[in-house]
């Protein structure tokens, strides 16, 4: 069963962040794809929701980007700015203590 | 899909009025190439027309998407440009405000004693901020040649630029021209030319490397 993708919305920058913490750097259609395999396809991470996203943390100071020539054209990099991985530990362990938090509220058991 | 030059150009050609500035685009055709290379479908122009309303929602939706970045991005470089502003009075950078502020105080002190001509120091400083805004437009008009889209950050490296001559002319007009809006005796005229030599002094200073170590390197 495909997953809501409202559901993840929130927590798209720690996602991110995270996979750049374990990526030297990524471009924005291979982050999509990552996701896709990570998650067997129940998570489809929409461009339109990732741009923006990537836009607002290279705006903050959080992803530096670089380009590269690939194949002749212009593929833009992100990878994590010294900011970046200070955040990446605040954002993960926000996402830890709101699904904890989530499994008292909804009775849920973690899996196993 | 394997994709041919035709099939190449044909993506450039439909997407290129889409995105205003060259980041986009490039961003965009990357994407639309890996996509279309990943799929195992026959190229079509309603293919692309398909990618682009499944994952970017519309070429509006790309529009507004980009305007937001813009202003983030103009928010960001102001924000650069402050910290280097800021920056300059640690050392050593200090070194050159302290020569400057030395240099300053020569000035005024010989100006209590004999008169001071204010014109030439008002057109060197006049002078310093059009060459940086001549050198600054000059790259911009370089590069949309080259592209023939403007880059994201041009908008905030020609509002940082104008500034600097925005606010020369502003004292200029107010106090120091001889028809000043406000007028003021020679010994006060002379202090707001020296503080406006500082902070010419400081701005281009802190444009240079800010253009050396932000700029230059995203456009690139």
């Amino acid at each position: 069963m495909a997953v809501n993708n409202e559901l993840f919305k929130g927590t798209l920058q720690t996602i991110i962040l995270n996979l750049l913490s374990e990526n030297e750097k990524m471009y924005g259609y291979e982050i999509t794809q990552k996701v896709k395999s990570i998650t067997q396809g129940e998570l489809m991470l929409k461009e339109g929701a990732l741009y923006p996203a990537l836009h607002k943390l290279e705006a903050e100071g959080l992803l530096e980007t670089t380009t590269e020539v690939v194949d002749n054209r212009v593929r833009k990099y992100y990878s994590l700015s010294k900011d970046g991985e200070k955040e990446v530990v605040n954002k993960l362990q926000e996402a830890k203590d709101f699904i904890a938090q989530l499994q008292l509220l909804l009775n849920l058991k973690p899996a196993i | 899909m394997i994709l041919t030059n035709q099939q190449h150009k044909e993506i450039k050609d439909y997407i290129f009025d889409a995105p205003k500035y060259i980041e986009t685009y490039n961003e965009v055709y990357d994407h639309m190439v890996n996509a279309l290379e990943d799929r195992d479908e026959v190229y079509s122009t309603a293919l692309l027309a398909k990618i682009i309303n499944d994952d970017f929602g519309s070429f509006n939706q790309i529009k507004a998407e980009e305007e937001l970045y813009q202003k983030q991005i103009n928010q960001n470089q102001a924000k650069h440009f402050l910290n280097e502003l800021t920056d300059s009075f640690k050392w050593p950078g200090l070194l050159a405000n302290i020569v400057n502020l030395m240099l300053c105080a020569c000035i005024y002190w010989s100006s209590t004693r004999s008169a001071f001509n204010t014109k030439p120091m008002m057109a060197a400083i006049f002078l310093c901020f059009i060459l940086v805004n001549l050198y600054v437009y000059t790259k911009i008009w370089i590069r949309k040649r080259k592209h023939k889209k403007y880059s994201i950050f041009d908008n905030a490296l020609g509002s940082l630029s104008t500034f600097g001559l925005f606010i020369s002319v502003f004292v200029f007009y107010w106090f120091i021209s001889n028809d000043s809006l406000i007028s003021v005796n020679q010994h006060s005229k002379v202090i707001i030319l020296l503080t406006l030599y500082f902070f010419c002094s400081l701005y281009i200073r802190s444009f240079r490397k800010f253009y050396n170590q932000k700029i230059k390197i995203l456009i690139a």
